[in-house]
C-alpha cells in the first residue's frame, strides 16, 4: 500500500511505524465503509451481526493507533447492543452524536494522514493506548473532592477519585479491575488499597488530603498508582479545597460550562436553596430532582437508572425523598458534573459536602464531611457530635 | 456510558449562519487531549459563530427551537430507517423544512437540507427497490446527512445555553424573591490564651483563657504526622488552622476566634475544627500575658486554671511530687493503701510523655547541681482523676515551658555537665570517659579535646579498659596508637580463646589479665567481655576478622550453640557470631559451586535473632514495657543492629523502638548520680546521643 508520506521521512521511520501508517490507511477506508453501509441500512436493519462488525472494526482502530475512534467504536457497539435490546437507556441523540464524532474524527486524522502528519505528530487526535508518566520532582499536596464509581462498556469496573491541588488544578487517581474476576460493584473497590505497596485503602484516599511522595502524573492530570508511590496526611483545608469549582448560583455554573474547553467536563461545586422530591422516569431511564439557587433558578439533580448507580439514586431519595429507606441527613453541597441538557442545566452528582461531618452506619468509619453517593450508603447516617 | 475516562462528549458550540462551508483548513491542533479535536473539528469545518448571528436568532427563540427540533427529528427518522429505505414521508417533511428554514434565515442549513434531499432522491432514482444506488451517490448522501447533523449539534448546543440563560432569568423573576440562607451552627468570637495541651491519640485540646471574658475555653483539634512524645518538637499538620503549625509558636500566642462555630463543654465554650471557618493565630514572637490566675495550695478539687507551687522530691522509683505548702505523696508507692488520692503520678497522667523527665531536670539548681528537691511554680489544669500541668515557669528565668510535651524543657547546660564530669575522682578510666563524653556537648574548656586525646593514648590493661580507650578515641579522633593496638589484638585473641573455655579450664591469671583486675577464683568470662573483643575485631581492621573465624566458630559451638538466656551484652555477642558464620557458610557454598546468596539472604538468622529479643524492649498496647537493660547494655545492642543493618535508615539505637521518654528518664537520674557512677552517666550520655535525644537532656550550647 502507497502511503501519502515523503518518501524519504518514511525512511528514516521505524518499521513499526511504517507498518502503522499503513494499517492506518486500511483502517480509514474499513471506518468510513463500514459507518456509511450502516447509514445506509438504517438503525432498525442492525443485526447481532453488525455489533460483531463493529467490535472487529474497534480492533481494526486500535491496532491501528486509533484509540479515540475505537474507543467511541466500542461505544458506538453498546448502543446497537440497547437498540437491540430495546432497552430504555437507549438515547437517540447519543447515537447520532457519537456516529457524528467518529465521522469528524475520521475525516480530520485522515486529513492530517494525507498531509504527511506521522503518528506521535497526529497524538492530540488519535490518542494514546497508554498514558505516559512523568515523575514529579516534588511531592503533590492534594484534597479529595469527590469520587464516583462506574462500569464501562470494555469490561472494567472502577473508582475515580477527583482531588484538587492548592492552585486549583484537578487531578485524578482511577483504580479499575476486570470485571470477569471482580464482578461489577464499584463499591467493593473502596475497601481495598489501590496498590499492593500502599497502606492506605481507597476509601481512605478518597477523603481527606494527602501528600503524594514521588507522584507520577500524565498529562491530563492523572495520578499514576504505583509501587514507589507513598502517600501520608496532607493539611485539610475543608471547604476552601471547593473554591475552585464552587458556583454560588445557577447563572455563575452556566458561566463556567461555557468557558469550559472542549472535551473537559465541567466540575461544580453547589449549595442548593432547595431540592425538590426526586422522581423516577423509567421511560427515559433517568432519576431527578430540581434543585433551586438562592435566586430561584432552577437546575437538574439527575442521575441515570443503571445497575451500578443504584445507590446514587437511593442516596439521593434517602436525602430529598421519597424517604423509602429511612432519611438521611441532608448535604449542605454537592459535587458533580454540570452540563445542559434539553430542558436547561443538569448536575449529575457524585458527592455530597456536609458541613458537619457525617458518620456513616458502617463501623469503624470515622466522621467526615464528605460522602459518595454511589459508592457510600448514607442508610443510617447521622451527624457527627 | 460512562467508562471513567470521559469519553468524547457533546460538546458543540454555535454556528456561523451562513457561512456552511466543508472547509479543508486543517485546524490548529489542539493539545494533549483527542477529545478537543470533536468541537475544533466542527469549528474548522462550519466556523465559530459570533454574537451578531446569535442576536439575530433570538428574536425568533419559539419558532427557531421548533426547527431545530424538527430537523433532529427527520435525521433521527433517516438515521433509523436507513439513507437507503427513506420513509414515505421524508422528502415531503424535508421539503417543508428547507421552507422553514429560508423564512428564518436559516440559508446555510436550508441548503445543507436541500443537498440531503437531492441525494437521498438521486440514490433512490438510480436503484430501483431492493438495490443499492452507486457508491458515489450513497455516500454524497452519507456525508450530506453527516454535515446537518453536525451543524444542529453546534447550533443546538448554543441554542441550549441561551435558552437556560433565559430560563434562569425567568426563574429569578418568577420566584418569591431570595430565599435566605440555611441555618447554621451557633458561633462565637473569642481571643484565647493558650494555657497548655493535652493529647490522647490524634485528639489534641488546648485548655486556654478567654483574655476579654477571663473564663475557660477549650479548643479540640486533631492533629497528624506528629511524634506524641516530642509534641513541640516539629511541625504537626491541624485540622484546625488547616495548615501545619509548630504548637510551640501557638501556646506562645494568640488562637483568635471569628463568628467560629461554638459548643460547650464542662460549662465552658469548646471550640473545634470547622469545615470553613479557621481561626488565625497572632503567635511567634507575640508573647501576651497570662491572665491573672487564682493560686491553689493543694491539689484537690481543681476546676479551672490555677497557679500552684509544687515541690519535687527524689524517690527510689523516680520523683515525687506534692504542693508546697501540702503533705508528701509518693504516686510511687506499691501499696494502693499509702497513695493519696491527690497526688499526682507523671508515669501516669495522660498526654503527659515528658513530665517524669522534666521534673528530674527541674532538681538541677543553677550550677546544673542535682539537688534532693526543688520548687515549680506551675499552672494546673483540671483533668481526669487528677489535676493536669498545663504549663511551668522556668525556676532560673521565669520563662513558660511545658514539662508535659516539651522533653527539652528543663535540661543540663553543657557548661555544667563538663564542669561536673571534670570534678569527679575516683575511677580515673570512668572519670576520663566521661570527661570525654561530656566534652562533646560543647561545654568543653578550650583544648579539651587535644587534652581527651593525649588522655587515650597508651596502653590500658583488660579488655573494658581497652575498649573504653578505643572508643574514647574514636570520639575525640585520636590517632592509631601501636602499642595499644597490639594490646587490642591481644586481648580478642584471649577473649576468644578464653570465652570458649569452661570456667573450671581457664587459667585464673590469663582471667585476670583479660579483664584487667582481680576475679574470684572459678569465674568464667563475663558476656561483656566477650561482646567488646567482638565489637573491636568488627569495627576494625576487616583483615583481623578473617584470620580469627575458627576461634569465632570455636566460640559460638562452646558458648552460645543453644540460644539459652543472657544479658544484652550475650545478645548482642551471639547475634555478631551467627551473622559471621553465615558469612563464611555462604562463602563455602559458593566455593563449591553454589549461588551466592544476598547480604539480606545471609543476615536473616541473625537479624532474626536479635530482632526477637529487642522486641521485648519495645513498648506494644496493653503490655508494660521490659524494663531497660544497663546503658552499657544497651548501647552493645544498639551496635549488634548497626552491624547487622549496615543500609537500613534508621539503624542502630534509633531503630531499635525504644520508649524514648523512659530512655530520657533514665539517663537523666544517670546525670543526676554522676558523680557517684560516673561510667553510668557517660554510657546513659552515649545511649541517648545514639538513640538522637540527647537534646532532651543536654541544653544546646551558646558559646556562653
Amino acid at each position: 500500500m502507497s502511503l501519502p508520506h515523503d518518501p524519504a521521512v518514511l525512511a528514516e521511520q521505524p518499521k513499526r511505524i511504517v507498518d502503522q501508517l499503513g494499517r492506518m490507511a486500511a483502517a480509514f477506508d474499513a471506518i468510513d465503509g463500514l459507518l456509511h453501509r450502516l447509514g445506509l441500512q438504517g438503525l432498525q436493519r442492525m443485526s447481532r451481526a453488525s455489533v460483531d462488525e463493529l467490535g472487529a472494526l474497534a480492533q481494526t482502530a486500535h491496532n491501528a493507533g486509533l484509540i479515540t475512534i475505537e474507543r467511541e467504536l466500542n461505544r458506538l457497539t453498546t448502543l446497537v447492543e440497547r437498540a437491540l435490546g430495546r432497552d430504555p437507556l437507549f438515547d437517540m441523540h447519543d447515537w447520532q452524536a457519537t456516529v457524528s464524532r467518529i465521522w469528524l474524527l475520521t475525516r480530520r486524522s485522515r486529513r492530517r494522514f494525507e498531509g504527511g502528519a506521522l503518528p506521535e505528530q497526529m497524538r492530540g487526535l488519535i490518542g494514546v493506548a497508554r498514558r505516559s508518566y512523568e515523575l514529579l520532582d516534588e511531592a503533590l499536596e492534594l484534597q479529595a473532592l469527590g469520587a464516583d464509581g462506574w462500569v464501562s462498556d470494555t469490561g472494567f469496573v472502577g473508582v475515580t477519585v477527583y482531588y484538587v491541588a492548592e492552585d486549583g488544578a484537578l487531578y485524578q487517581v482511577v483504580s479499575a479491575r476486570p470485571t470477569l474476576h471482580f464482578g461489577s460493584d464499584p463499591t467493593r473497590l473502596l475497601r481495598w488499597p489501590a496498590h499492593d505497596a500502599l497502606e492506605q485503602s481507597l476509601g481512605e484516599m478518597s477523603h481527606g488530603a494527602w501528600r503524594f511522595d514521588g507522584a507520577k502524573v500524565s498529562a491530563d492530570r492523572r495520578l499514576s498508582i504505583h509501587k514507589d508511590l507513598r502517600l501520608h496526611p496532607a493539611p485539610y483545608v475543608g471547604g476552601r479545597a471547593y473554591a475552585a469549582v464552587h458556583a454560588p448560583d445557577w447563572r455563575t455554573a452556566l458561566d463556567r460550562l461555557r468557558r469550559t474547553a472542549p472535551g473537559e467536563s465541567t466540575w461544580v461545586y453547589i449549595e442548593p436553596a432547595t431540592v425538590s422530591v426526586v422522581e423516577t422516569d423509567h421511560t427515559r431511564g433517568r432519576a431527578r430532582a430540581v434543585a433551586t439557587d438562592a435566586h430561584g433558578a432552577r437546575l437538574h439533580i439527575e442521575a441515570p437508572l443503571r445497575r451500578e448507580k443504584n445507590l446514587l439514586v437511593d442516596n439521593l431519595e434517602r436525602m430529598y425523598g421519597p424517604h423509602r429507606e429511612g432519611a438521611a441527613p441532608r448535604c449542605d453541597g454537592l459535587f458533580g458534573r454540570l452540563d445542559v441538557g434539553d430542558d436547561g442545566l443538569r448536575l449529575s452528582p457524585i458527592t455530597g459536602v456536609w458541613v458537619q461531618p457525617l458518620r456513616l452506619a458502617r463501623r469503624g468509619r470515622p466522621a467526615h464531611h464528605t460522602a459518595h453517593l454511589s459508592l457510600e450508603s448514607l442508610h443510617g447516617a447521622r451527624r457527627a457530635g | 456510558m460512562s467508562d471513567g475516562t470521559h469519553g468524547i462528549r457533546d460538546d458543540s458550540h454555535g454556528i456561523k449562519n451562513g457561512t456552511f462551508n466543508d472547509s479543508d483548513d486543517i485546524p490548529k491542533q489542539p493539545d494533549a487531549m483527542s477529545r478537543a479535536a470533536d468541537a475544533d473539528a466542527i469549528r474548522a469545518a462550519f466556523g465559530p459563530p459570533d454574537e451578531r448571528d446569535l442576536a439575530d436568532l433570538l428574536p425568533h427563540g419559539a419558532p427557531l427551537r421548533r426547527f431545530v427540533g424538527d430537523l433532529g427529528e427527520l435525521l433521527d427518522q433517516i438515521a433509523v430507517a436507513g439513507l437507503a429505505h427513506p420513509d414515505a414521508d421524508w422528502a415531503p417533511a424535508a421539503e417543508g423544512l428547507i421552507e422553514r428554514a429560508r423564512r428564518l434565515g436559516l440559508g446555510a442549513a436550508g441548503e445543507a437540507l436541500a443537498g440531503l434531499a437531492d441525494a437521498v432522491d438521486a440514490a433512490r432514482a438510480e436503484a430501483p427497490p431492493g438495490v443499492l444506488a452507486s457508491p458515489a451517490l450513497t455516500t454524497a448522501a452519507w456525508h450530506a446527512a453527516q454535515r446537518l447533523v453536525a451543524w444542529r449539534r453546534l447550533f443546538t448546543r448554543e441554542l441550549a445555553f441561551q435558552r437556560v440563560e433565559g430560563q434562569l432569568a425567568a426563574d429569578a423573576l418568577t420566584a418569591r424573591g431570595e430565599r435566605p440562607p440555611r441555618a447554621t451552627l451557633p458561633t462565637a468570637s473569642a481571643r484565647v490564651r493558650p494555657l497548655g495541651l493535652s493529647l490522647r491519640d490524634d485528639r489534641l485540646t488546648i485548655l486556654g483563657v478567654d483574655v476579654d471574658g477571663g473564663h475557660t475555653v477549650r479548643v479540640r483539634d486533631r492533629i497528624s504526622d506528629h511524634d506524641p512524645d516530642d509534641l513541640l518538637g516539629k511541625p504537626v499538620i491541624s485540622r484546625l488552622f488547616q495548615a501545619r503549625i509548630g504548637l510551640r509558636a501557638v501556646l506562645d500566642g494568640l488562637i483568635v476566634f471569628e463568628d467560629h462555630p461554638v459548643g460547650r463543654a464542662r460549662g465552658g465554650p469548646l471550640f473545634a475544627p470547622a469545615f470553613r471557618a479557621v481561626p488565625r493565630r497572632l503567635d511567634g514572637a507575640f508573647e501576651a500575658p497570662l491572665p491573672a490566675l487564682p493560686r491553689v495550695n493543694d491539689l484537690e478539687d481543681i476546676r479551672r486554671p490555677s497557679r500552684c507551687r509544687l515541690r519535687i522530691e527524689r524517690a527510689l522509683a523516680g520523683v515525687v511530687l506534692r504542693a508546697a505548702d501540702g503533705d508528701a505523696i509518693d504516686p510511687d508507692a506499691s501499696d494502693p493503701d499509702t497513695i493519696d488520692p491527690d497526688a499526682i503520678d507523671p508515669h501516669t497522667l495522660e498526654g503527659m510523655p515528658a513530665l517524669a523527665l522534666n521534673l528530674l531536670g527541674a532538681l538541677l539548681d543553677g550550677d546544673g547541681m542535682p539537688q534532693p528537691s526543688a520548687e515549680l511554680d506551675v499552672v494546673l489544669g483540671p483533668g481526669p482523676g487528677a489535676p493536669r500541668i498545663l504549663c511551668a515557669f522556668d525556676p532560673l528565668d521565669g520563662a513558660r515551658i511545658f514539662p508535659g510535651h516539651d522533653p527539652r524543657a528543663l535540661t543540663m547546660s553543657p557548661v555544667a555537665l563538663y564542669r561536673r564530669a571534670c570534678a569527679v575522682t575516683g575511677d580515673p578510666v570512668g572519670a576520663r570517659f566521661l570527661r570525654t563524653v561530656a566534652g562533646l556537648f560543647g561545654g568543653a574548656a578550650d583544648g579539651a579535646r587535644a587534652t581527651a586525646r593525649e588522655q587515650w593514648r597508651g596502653p590500658l590493661p583488660g579488655i573494658d579498659r581497652l575498649f573504653r580507650a578505643v572508643l574514647g578515641g574514636r570520639l575525640v579522633g585520636t590517632l592509631s596508637d601501636p602499642a595499644r593496638d597490639d594490646a587490642v589484638e591481644r586481648a580478642i585473641d584471649d577473649a576468644l580463646l578464653l570465652g570458649a573455655l569452661p570456667a573450671d579450664q581457664i587459667r585464673h591469671d590469663a582471667l585476670e589479665a583479660l579483664l584487667g583486675g582481680p576475679v574470684a577464683r572459678g569465674a568464667g568470662v563475663p558476656g561483656r567481655a566477650i561482646c567488646r573483643a567482638l565489637w573491636l575485631l568488627f569495627t576494625g581492621d576487616p583483615a583481623a576478622v578473617a584470620a580469627r573465624r575458627g576461634r569465632m566458630l570455636t566460640l559460638y559451638a562452646a558458648r552460645y550453640a543453644e540460644p539459652g538466656d543472657g544479658d544484652a551484652h550475650d545478645i548482642a555477642a551471639r547475634a555478631l557470631l551467627l551473622a559471621e558464620l553465615s558469612r563464611q557458610a555462604a562463602a563455602d557454598e559458593v566455593a563449591d559451586g553454589e549461588a551466592p546468596l544476598t547480604t539480606d539472604e545471609i543476615l536473616t538468622p541473625a537479624r532474626q535473632y536479635l530482632d526477637a529479643h529487642l522486641a521485648d524492649l519495645r513498648p506494644a498496647p496493653g503490655r508494660a514495657p521490659a524494663p531497660l537493660p544497663a546503658f552499657d547494655g544497651l548501647w552493645a545492642l544498639g551496635e549488634a543492629h548497626r552491624l547487622l543493618w549496615p543500609d537500613a535508615s534508621p539503624r542502630g539505637l534509633p531503630a531499635l523502638g525504644l520508649h524514648r521518654p523512659t530512655l530520657a528518664e533514665a539517663v537523666m537520674g544517670a546525670l543526676l548520680d554522676l558523680e557517684r557512677r560516673p561510667l553510668r552517666a557517660a554510657d546513659g550520655l552515649l545511649c541517648a546521643a545514639a538513640a538522637g535525644i540527647e537534646d532532651w537532656l543536654v541544653g544546646p550550647w551558646t558559646g556562653a
